[in-house]
């Protein structure tokens, strides 16, 4: 039954559209009460327990009907903007990476086609019938 | 609460107010005492109470203080407060008026209502 008990609280904590503490508060309560449940009947099934508190999904719908609908628009604003928020940053990465790619493309395309890009050092060069400069004579 | 749900809001706040102004309840009790005592014609899901309650005790009417039983478990058990006192007795009136107010429109019609159902 703990197995059991433990999936059935799994299961309404996904289901259940409130706060994370106000999560957590009717989850532990609902375990305190529910151990009361089985004092009472030690004998008590899956179907027994559903009677007597319902389903993961009945007790989601009727806590939804329960709460506050400030509080749920908050929650669904929330949701909402966390969900923009992944989806924008998935976007620009997806165009940075693009543009990257199309750089790097360029370069590949020259390169397969024999052409190689290297970087150039100019050096400043001396005339050849210029007078060698002197080297210093240090004297002891 | 009951097959369908068609209550008024505030019912089962005055409900659960007036269990717990006899004594400190906690949800499974209130639950229980909800059922017993209309004779199982009203059962009221835990889903349902638990915002209730919170509500109420958020608000100032209830307090709460937690016992524990074992296991890193807890009880939470629920006290009325004066404000709940005065809210339960204005609830009461206002289910009390609106009994009246529902009467008069129902009451002349309940035989035409009873004879359509033996009708059916």
């Amino acid at each position: 039954m703990n197995d059991v008990l433990k999936q059935y609280f799994q299961e309404i904590r996904k289901l259940l559209l409130c706060d994370e503490k106000q999560k957590n508060r009717c989850i532990a309560e609902l375990d305190a009460d529910i151990s009361s449940f089985l004092e009472s009947k030690p004998n008590a099934t899956l179907d027994d327990l559903y009677a007597a508190f319902g389903t993961p999904q009945s007790i989601a719908e009727s806590f939804l009907e329960r709460v506050d609908p400030e509080q749920l628009s908050h929650k669904v604003s929330a949701k909402r903007k966390i969900a923009f928020g992944v989806i924008a940053t998935v976007i620009l990465l997806a165009i940075a990476l693009g543009i990257t790619a199309c750089l790097y493309a360029e370069d590949l395309h020259d390169f397969f086609s024999g052409y190689y890009v290297d970087d150039i050092e100019y050096f400043e060069t001396v005339p050849s019938n210029a007078e060698p400069t002197p080297s210093p004579i240090i004297e002891y | 609460m009951g097959k369908r749900d068609y209550f008024r809001k505030g019912t089962i706040e005055m409900v659960v107010l007036s269990l717990i102004s006899e004594d400190d309840l906690y949800g499974y009790q209130i639950a229980q005492a909800i059922t017993e005592q209309s004779g199982g014609t009203i059962t009221i899901q835990m889903g349902s109470l638990y915002p209730v309650l919170y509500k109420l005790r958020d608000d100032g009417y209830i307090s709460e203080r937690q016992v524990p039983i074992g296991n890193r478990k807890f009880r939470v058990y629920y006290h009325i407060e004066q404000s709940g006192k005065e809210l339960l007795q204005d609830l009461i009136l206002e289910h009390d008026t609106f009994e009246v107010g529902l009467s008069k429109i129902i009451a002349p019609r309940r035989t035409r209502h009873q004879e359509d159902r033996f009708n059916e």
